[in-house]
């Protein structure tokens, strides 16, 4: 695993073009990915982009939302630099904003302050990780050589992401918190829920069964799981972090081995499943479609 | 008994002269007939735009002694809240620049330099509000209370004579522009707000506190009948005066409506514009930004 942590904050700083190329996109995967980013940056334009006609009136509308997003994105952007300083807090932000010439009252544009920081971070890393995945999926199709086991594949997936927060490790306890405010939750579950799904999607997860949900859910917790673990590994380079992921994955894959041979335990996990992930999907108001 | 049998022919006597007065003073032809594009309201009856002015400043020479005894009483105190919270979204860090307009009692200055004083400020980053008014009998009252609450500091507050709809100051200088339960008293408030616009640098944030509509239609009955029956009743009582604020709720209701208003802002350019009322809509706090 070459992946360093200077690459992660390379990687977050080429997203300017991700998030133009991302908006041209046809695909029905990322306009789904587009709506939540906007969600992400401004709960008003989400109606917006998808109310959005051919008509000049609309096509000027889309251009404005684009201009202002592109504001926002610049402003926090400018301001992750200012989070080993102040932290994941409006401070940080009003800096940023001053660094790329905004007066410090623009920050109120971010209603939820610190909370938007820290989304647009993890939207930003999640765009970068989608980036990775696509690459890497489509090499190993077209050279059956480099194939790994879906299981490496998503360990591979998750150390990726994880590494991207090495840079604001100290902060990033802070930062855990403030989603769980509760006007951030929304996003911050549906980011969750877009990366997991990514992996899942990448690693070749096309099923319409009921695992497609066992399986989403439980990368979910894995995560989440070894995020914390992350948080207070002292080892170098994070080698306990990795360890303890890989065990999570391959407990993970021996339960679910279990839970098939027995038809009940398998039927009341994929009955548990589908319930937490529609109580999250209607959480967020989404209609998932993929 | 008495007294309000008294009161109620005054009022009828005096309702007749705001109709010849008011019939040169009314404000925004926006909502009328474009024929009558030299036409405004002011409060109900329709007047020419020049004469609007007029009558706002004579209106507001007559209440500047007694102005804040009044907005107690009228609002019960509640204005003081509005402001509070209009502050509070503000939330101004250290180094903004204000320009207050039509802040001539110096309620929001004053709010806004205690803010400050209330936040850490390490780096003893200064902050500074203007003070705009176009009648200077407010100013004097604005000026006579930062002496007695010792804001006498030039670097910190100073007080201008200017008009909201040719503001007598350069383009991009100010951070942040507020107008509180003034830009319904503006002949042309399209105009104040293009200056408003054209003040602010990039990123600054434009922001208004105005009487807004009640949406509920129970509530607006008692709403209009407090604000109509009773509001110019203490106007004479405690003020001595009837006709500034009957022209007071007669204003309140020609003024756009929320959606209204926030297109208006748009319209002169502002984005992530957005609003909130605060009790039920009897004000609302409209928040805009120049990008």
């Amino acid at each position: 695993m070459d992946y360093s942590p200077a690459r992660a904050t390379c990687w977050i700083h080429l997203h300017h073009n991700l998030y133009a190329d991302s908006s041209d996109s046809s695909s029905s995967k990322n306009e789904n990915v587009e709506n939540f980013k906007s969600e992400s940056v401004s709960p008003h334009d989400h109606s917006f982009v998808s109310s959005l006609s051919g008509d000049g009136e609309g096509e000027q509308r889309k251009r404005d939302s684009e201009y202002e997003n592109d504001v926002k994105n610049k402003i926090l952007e400018a301001s992750l630099n200012f989070v080993a300083e102040h932290g994941w807090t409006k401070a940080a932000i009003v800096a940023g904003a001053q660094s790329v010439g905004y007066p410090g009252v623009v920050s109120e544009m971010f209603p939820l302050g610190g909370s938007n920081l820290v989304l647009y971070f993890y939207s930003v890393c999640n765009d970068h990780l989608r980036e990775y995945l696509e690459e890497r999926a489509e090499a190993e199709s077209q050279d059956p050589d480099k194939q790994k086991s879906v299981k490496l594949f998503i360990y591979d997936a998750v150390e990726t992401r994880l590494r991207m927060i090495i840079p604001y490790i100290d902060k990033w306890p802070q930062a855990l918190a403030t989603l769980t405010l509760s006007k951030a939750v929304p996003t911050a579950l549906s980011n969750l829920l877009i990366l997991v799904d990514d992996i899942c999607y990448y690693a070749g997860d096309r099923s319409v069964d009921l695992d497609w949900y066992v399986r989403r859910i439980a990368l979910a917790g894995i995560y989440k799981v070894t995020e914390l673990y992350m948080l207070q590994d002292k080892s170098p380079d994070y080698e306990e972090t990795w360890k303890f992921l890989k065990k999570q994955l391959d407990d993970a894959a021996t339960m679910y081995s279990r839970i098939q041979q027995s038809e009940q335990a398998s039927q009341l996990t994929k009955e548990i499943s589908i319930a937490t992930f529609t109580t999250a999907r209607n959480i967020l108001g989404l209609n998932w479609k993929r | 008994m008495s007294i309000f049998q008294n009161l109620s022919t005054k009022c009828i006597r005096q309702s007749f002269v705001t109709c010849k007065f008011a019939s040169r003073f009314s404000t925004q032809s926006k909502f009328q007939d474009t024929d009558q594009s030299h036409q405004t309201h002011f409060g109900y009856e329709t007047v020419d735009e020049n004469e609007k002015s007029e009558k706002v400043h004579e209106v507001f020479e007559k209440v500047a002694s007694s102005y804040d005894k009044m907005n107690d009483a009228m609002s019960f105190g509640v204005h003081r809240i509005w402001k509070h919270l209009f502050m509070q979204r503000l939330n101004p860090p250290h180094g903004t620049e204000l320009l207050d307009v039509a802040g001539g009692s110096g309620d929001i200055a004053f709010r806004f330099l205690e803010y400050l004083k209330n936040q850490e400020n390490p780096d003893n980053v200064p902050s500074h509000v203007t003070v705009c008014d176009i009648n200077e009998a407010m100013l004097n009252v604005g000026i006579n209370r930062a002496k007695k609450l010792g804001y006498t500091d030039e670097n910190q507050i100073n007080w201008l004579l200017g008009d909201a709809e040719k503001l007598p100051i350069e383009s991009d200088s100010f951070s942040a522009y507020t107008i509180s339960f003034g830009i319904r008293n503006v002949t042309r408030i399209e105009k104040a707000l293009d200056e408003a616009y054209r003040v602010l640098k990039p990123g600054g944030r434009f922001m208004c506190l105005e009487f807004s509509q009640v949406n509920n239609e129970l509530l607006r009955q008692m709403y209009d009948s407090y604000s109509f029956t009773v509001i110019p009743v203490m106007g004479q009582i405690i003020a001595g005066q009837w006709k500034p604020y009957q022209y007071l709720v007669e204003s309140i209701r020609k003024f756009p409506d929320q959606e209204t208003f926030k297109k208006m802002i748009e319209d002169a350019g502002f984005r992530s514009v957005t609003y909130e009322n605060l009790t039920f809509g009897v004000v609302a706090i409209h928040s805009g930004f120049k990008l």
